[in-house]
């Protein structure tokens, strides 16, 4: 079940007690210009074993999304909202509950991994001693169980690679030992922000496999950050669409991907290069500069840019909801294809895609 | 091919780098290809291959250990100082971080007046300037005062672009130029540099590690592996049919937006039986990383992840050659065409 692409691992049937619910979260920045909403109310669950990506353009709060669940927001930041995970609130829990949670549940690869790693310490030892700390072994059994780690996550000559300093390492290589630490005691959570993009594809798909062996072994359920629309295509199975730090489309990401109602999503969708393409295919691209909300806003954010929009678009928000239902007015359940939008692109699959490419061209 | 018709001729071209201890780094090994008039060569292969070390080099921001790079007939590394510097306009190159290779103390219009005043191209420089930036969809009147911090990363790279344009060269060479962009912003970079290269007639020798991406741009495609060229055919037939296996090991490594089965096509049947090896093609694994160039494996240096390699791949290097024409291949056990 772990060979490459074709790995499908639904949820259990029956949807189980989601492992982490996250839960109307905002993340709200202070900038010169006002409150920048980074994160606005955003809502999702993860249940053991299942993978959920975002996607979005860069500015859209995939980052801060994922730091917020941490407990990680910037200092400067103000939360609201709920994040569960284990019978805690990670948004409240003191700083020594969030520890222990953090510790033994909750793991992420950082975007950057250089904020990940101790410059000055060799590799091998940060993940000895966080195999210590955190899992409990003696010093030999860490130090062995580091090595291995390395060789996992496809560190050419592990025993002898563990003496060096991160900065000896190819950015790649740097981004392999962040998983490694990351994975190393076993978490129930994993966010993974970006963990595959310096990465080679060969060595991206063996990084893949490992983190999908680890759901199917330890239930373990991951958020997947990406830019890379086919990377959550082939290992998520739900998906968030997040435009300007609000979720613009959700459900199962095959249908998302086929049938894509959000005109954002289509377009984005519309914009990718595709192998199966011949060369010289004109792509379609989104007009307008990216969005970021700051202070009051009123209206769907993607209007300025949005081929379909009308005048209610810039009057009212649109909210998450499942896209058959007329006039959106049944909020979107969980786990169901979901899409804010007055004017919904065709649920016709490819053809509303290329539709709407056609018109944002 | 006619001569006429080739504007960049790269023989054989050697770039070594020193590094402490002992013998240096070939970083690049005897690579070889043309680019035509008004055509798009792409350069794929996985994290130091070397395909900014061979940029570089046919830039001549690099002499080059070995070889020739001739350029509109001209061999580049044998040219004297004064008439290199006389073909350099003809000759740009576009990064793949936008941001800093813009200086960011000065304005957007001079960044772009850069190669005018390097080049002692007579005043006034306005109109060339503000024709570039409209070139590459930017408001000269809007952006022409700003400077780069002042733009995202996208405008960044249209201005890289404008600066390369305003010389008018025959040549551009683009060295990861859309890896650092999201998605949609590489869309309107790429359809840019299709437009540009149409326009203007340029040749382009462009080079990432995205399949996809290079497959979008090129005409033709290489594929580098530890300093060497493997594979080189027009981009179709690159695509569609592989010949080396390490060309079929990457495209099967690439994740797919919209998941297919396997099909026949790739069980290749009527296949060469090559004893002692299991032939899956499409299943070609490729674990761990490229060797060290600092000791790259005997004969074919893929063959240490390769699933068709026997004896003979250890004692012989393959040449790089025509399985048909126009589509070169170095492997001594190709995929069946
Ligand atoms: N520490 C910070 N202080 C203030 N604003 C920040 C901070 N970090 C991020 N932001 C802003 O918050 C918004 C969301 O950023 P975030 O990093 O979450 O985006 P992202 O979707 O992860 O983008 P990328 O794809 O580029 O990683 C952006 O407008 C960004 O400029
Ligand atoms: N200045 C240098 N000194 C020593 N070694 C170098 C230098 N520049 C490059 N190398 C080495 O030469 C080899 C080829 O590097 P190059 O940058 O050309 O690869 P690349 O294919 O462009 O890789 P990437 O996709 O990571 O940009 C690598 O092994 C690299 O470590
Ligand atoms: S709500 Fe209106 S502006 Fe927003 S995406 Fe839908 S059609 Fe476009
Ligand atoms: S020459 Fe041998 S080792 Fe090299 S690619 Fe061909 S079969 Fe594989
Ligand atoms: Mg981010
Ligand atoms: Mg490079």
């Amino acid at each position: 079940m772990t060979t490459g692409r074709m790995t499908i691992l639904g949820p259990p049937s029956g949807l189980p007690a989601p492992l982490l619910a996250v839960q109307d979260v905002s993340t709200t920045l202070p900038t010169a210009a006002g409150p920048l909403h980074a994160v606005d109310r955003v809502s999702f669950t993860l249940a053991a074993g299942e993978a959920v990506g975002v996607v979005g353009e860069s500015g859209s709060g995939k980052s801060m999304l994922a730091r917020t669940v941490m407990g990680l927001a910037p200092p400067a930041a103000r939360t609201t909202g709920s994040v569960r995970f284990a019978g805690h609130d990670l948004l409240t829990a003191s700083a020594r509950d969030l520890r222990e949670v953090l510790g033994s549940g909750v793991a992420m690869v950082f975007q950057d991994p250089a904020t990940a790693l101790n410059p000055v310490t060799r590799i091998g030892r940060q993940l000895a001693e966080t195999l210590r700390l955190r899992g409990g072994l003696d010093r030999r059994a860490a130090r062995d169980r580091a090595v291995e780690l390395l060789r996992t996550v496809g560190i050419p000559d592990p025993a002898r690679r563990a003496r060096s300093y991160p900065h000896e390492l190819s950015g790649g290589m740097r981004q392999r030992v962040c998983i490694a630490l990351a994975v190393a005691c076993g978490p129930r959570v994993l966010l993974a922000d970006e963990p595959t993009t310096a990465l080679d594809v060969t060595v991206q798909r063996q990084i893949l496999d490992l983190l999908a062996d680890l759901r199917a072994a330890s239930g373990m359920g991951m958020l997947l950050i990406t830019h890379d629309l086919a990377v959550v295509a082939g290992r998520t199975e739900r998906l968030l669409v997040m435009y300007a730090g609000q979720v613009v489309e959700t459900g199962p990401t095959t249908e998302v991907i086929r049938a894509a109602r959000h005109p954002y999503t289509a377009a984005l969708l519309a914009s990718v290069p595709r192998l199966e393409q011949p060369s010289h295919t004109r792509l379609a691209t989104v007009a307008g500069l990216p969005a970021t909300a700051v202070g009051a806003t009123r209206g769907c954010r993607f209007a300025p840019r949005c081929p379909r929009a009308r005048a209610r678009c810039r009057q009212e928000d649109p909210v998450l909801a499942d896209p058959r239902a007329r006039h959106g007015a049944v909020p979107g359940r969980d786990r169901e294809h979901a899409v804010a939008c007055f004017h919904p692109v065709g649920g016709g699959g490819g053809a509303a895609v290329r539709d709407t490419a056609e018109r944002i061209r | 091919m006619t001569t006429s018709e080739v504007l960049l001729r790269v023989r054989d071209l050697a770039v070594d780098y020193r590094v402490p201890g002992g013998a240096p780094l070939r970083a690049v090994d005897g690579v070889s290809f043309t680019v035509r008039r008004g055509e798009t060569l792409g350069l794929v292969g996985e994290s130091g291959c070397g395909k900014s070390s061979t940029a570089r080099a046919v830039m001549m921001l690099r002499r080059p250990t070995g070889g020739r790079i001739e350029f509109d007939g001209q061999d580049l590394a044998r040219l004297p100082a004064r008439q290199l510097r006389r073909l350099r306009p003809q000759l740009q190159m576009i990064f793949q971080d936008p941001a800093s290779s813009l200086n960011p103390r000065r304005t957007v219009a001079a960044i772009v007046a850069e190669g005018l005043a390097a080049h002692r191209h007579p005043r006034p420089w306005t109109r060339l300037v503000d024709d570039a930036l409209s070139a590459v969809g930017l408001d000269p009147e809007a952006v022409g005062h700003r400077r780069p911090t002042e733009l995202s990363g996208g405008q960044c790279q249209r201005v890289a672009l404008a600066r390369a344009l305003v010389l008018a060269p025959a040549l551009v060479v683009c060295d990861e130029p859309v890896s650092a962009l999201d998605v949609s912003v590489q869309a309107q970079i790429l359809n840019l540099l299709e437009d540009t290269r149409r326009r203007h007639r340029l040749s382009l020798l462009f080079i990432a590690h995205d399949l996809a991406v290079v497959k979008q741009v090129s005409d033709r495609v290489g594929v580098m592996y530890l300093g060497r060229i493997c594979e080189l055919a027009p981009a179709e037939q690159l695509y569609r049919q592989p010949r080396h296996p390490y060309t079929r090991a990457l495209l099967d490594a690439v994740p797919l937006l919209e998941p297919v089965p396997p099909s026949g096509a790739i069980a290749a049947p009527g296949s060469i039986a090559v004893p002692g090896t299991v032939p899956t093609p499409g299943t070609a694994s490729t674990p761990g990383e490229p060797p060290s160039p600092l000791r790259p494996p005997s004969g074919c240096r893929f063959r240490t992840r390769c699933d068709r390699a026997r004896d003979r791949c250890a004692e012989e290097t393959p040449p790089l050659h025509p399985v048909t024409e126009d589509h070169q291949v170095a492997c001594h056990y190709p995929l069946p065409g």
